[in-house]
């Protein structure tokens, strides 16, 4: 198949799937963005000054150039949508789901994904040379799943950070860091990844302080205006992710950011998509997730598998990673995702409900089992993987 | 080409029509103002008797009522009861323990119950004015909701002219662009084959 009916295939599937599924997260993160249509700058201030006149009272916890760069895509599509669109983003009644125009709601809000999406892909490809890991890709349920069902952002951070690496793996060490910069600016996981391509750059100190000064710049570039916002500091603060990554602790030495360092001075000779699968191993195993976070590593973990990676653990790993999240107890993780599609999908059994009241058992205890399970094969695999580069190498 | 039009057309007749109309089966045919917020103190003396009649094709599934048991501090027994031709044909008793400050309390039946109407008679043991609330309406009957399960032919009747209505008041200009985004990209791919 041409590369070209690829990619036309890929996105008919994605036209397919993007107007019938919904997570409500992408209506409050669009709620808080649609302020920037109204002229409202700092978003951290306007809600805690207005929390008691608005329908939706949750504090904005992302990054302020999160909100300016779809706030903007907001504010540019605003004269061409449907009026009821902006009824819909400011309605949190009970009747809130039975919009008529609904499937063309969620159609518009992750309409940008497709770009940073199929850019992932083309990069993916760009970066392995292989056919396979395009495909893996463009058609795995995962990738559909955590893009079009979840429906957040986060791709655009995840694009942006393979981006990154494709420019330092072309030794353009400038690009790279002011895009994972970037990418930090949008969401802060990216962080996790800046230690890694300094220490490559270890015995090149000049170009390590300028990949720190251009990794900076747009960091300072967003952050700055927003410093002396007392909202945006506890917005800031009460984000979460720092507190989650120390959350497993063995003996009580917190493990991820043990494991981290363990990674990050271990395989500084392997490959960095090699290096961030092994950190998105650890991430996924100690720190407890959101679903939507798989996306951050999932680039990485395809580029570290290669034509010798067994793909019935690839086929797998995918399956408990959708099993695990359909026990999350949260409706609209299972059938809420089809509420465009019909409303009465509200009222079925959830997978966590249906475990917890046939079984008596918390579903927690087999997520916790399936999450196991999951570490070990995604172990095998990159060892595998691992394994075939040395004997190549 | 004819294999990629063909999965799609089976893609949007399995996902828009089958999937709901084989899961979902249970369909929400009355609703007595669920929103309103007035309470009144729900006492043995106070028997509520309320009429409901069927839709075709559809069976009597379920009920919610809503009530309000601050700290849920009342084990009262409450029961509903459903009658057909004044004959007692279900009793449903439950305790105050499962009544939450406040919640919805669902009641689930196997809708085997073979008749279009229904009476339902909703009564409690409590004698204390203070501590077991229930929702009502405007005109005082209690707030609640009643589902039935439509049979296999009426679901999927039901859900097709569900799709017809969705597709008859959707933004058509927004609708034809889809359209037109999906029947390009099909053309696309026809002349790539060629």
């Amino acid at each position: 198949m041409s590369l070209k009916k690829t990619f036309l295939l890929a996105l008919l599937l994605r036209l397919f799937i993007m107007p019938w599924f919904y997570h409500p997260d992408i209506k409050s993160q669009y709620f808080h963005f649609q302020f920037l249509s109204q002229g409202i700058g700092n978003i951290y201030q306007h809600i805690t000054g207005n929390k008691s006149k608005l329908p939706y009272t949750d504090t904005f916890n992302y990054l302020p150039l999160t909100y300016f760069t779809f706030g903007s895509y907001y504010t540019l599509i605003k004269p061409f949508v449907p009026a009821t669109l902006n009824s819909w983003l400011n309605d949190w009644g009970p009747n809130q789901n039975a919009y008529f125009d609904f499937p063309i709601f969620i159609f518009i809000l992750k309409f940008p994904y497709l770009f940073f999406d199929l850019a992932i892909a083309f990069l993916l490809f760009k970066i392995s040379s292989n056919r396979s890991v395009l495909n893996l890709w463009l058609f795995n349920p995962l990738t559909l799943y955590l893009i079009y069902v979840l429906g957040n952002f986060d791709v655009l951070p995840t694009a942006l950070t393979l981006l990154s690496l494709y420019f330092f793996s072309k030794s353009d060490f400038n690009k790279s860091g002011f895009l994972l910069g970037l990418a930090v600016s949008l969401k802060m996981y990216p962080f996790l990844f800046l230690p890694f391509f300094l220490l490559r750059l270890f015995n090149q100190k000049k170009k390590a302080a300028l990949y720190l000064l251009f990794f900076s710049l747009p960091i300072l570039i967003s952050f700055l205006p927003f410093l002396s916002s007392k909202d945006f500091i506890a917005s800031f603060l009460g984000s979460g992710l720092t507190q989650k990554i120390i959350e497993t602790k063995i003996s009580n030495i917190p493990a991820f950011p043990l494991i981290y360092l363990f990674i990050l001075f271990s395989t500084f000779k392997k490959t960095l998509a090699y290096s961030f699968s092994l950190v998105g191993l650890a991430f996924l195993s100690l720190v407890n997730l959101h679903p939507q976070w798989f996306i951050w590593f999932l680039p990485f973990f395809l580029l570290s598998f290669n034509s010798k990676t067994p793909k019935i653990f690839l086929s797998l790993i995918i399956i408990l990673v959708l099993v695990y999240v359909s026990l999350i107890n949260d409706q609209f993780l299972t059938w809420g995702h089809l509420i465009p599609i019909d409303i009465g999908f509200l009222s079925l059994t959830t997978p966590h409900d249906f475990i917890k009241f046939r079984f008596s058992q918390p579903p927690a205890i087999l997520q916790q089992q399936i999450k196991t399970i999951t570490g070990i094969f995604s172990s095998i695999l990159l060892l595998i993987s691992w394994r075939h580069d040395q004997n190549n190498s | 080409m004819i294999k990629i039009i063909l999965s799609q057309i089976f893609f949007v007749f399995i996902i828009l029509i089958i999937f709901p109309s084989v899961l979902v089966r249970d369909r929400l045919f009355f609703q007595n103002n669920p929103d309103f917020q007035e309470t009144e103190s729900f006492t043995s003396n106070k028997n509520y008797n309320l009429n409901l009649s069927l839709p075709e094709n559809c069976q009597l599934s379920s009920i919610s009522f809503r009530f309000k048991n601050p700290l849920v501090a009342n084990q009262s027994q409450i029961v509903v009861d459903i009658l057909s031709r004044n004959q007692i044909i279900q009793s449903t008793p439950f305790s105050g323990a499962n009544v939450g400050d406040p919640s919805w309390v669902n009641l689930k039946f196997v809708p085997k119950m073979n008749s279009s109407s229904f009476s339902l008679n909703l009564y409690t043991q409590n004698n204390d004015p203070n501590s077991l609330y229930l929702y009502v309406n405007q005109n005082g009957l209690p707030v609640y909701e009643a589902w039935c399960r439509l049979t296999p032919v009426a679901s999927l009747n039901y859900v097709y002219k569900q799709r017809l209505s969705q597709i008859s008041q959707i933004n058509h200009l927004y609708l034809y662009f889809y359209l037109g985004l999906i029947v390009s990209l099909n053309y696309a791919l026809f002349r790539l084959k060629k």
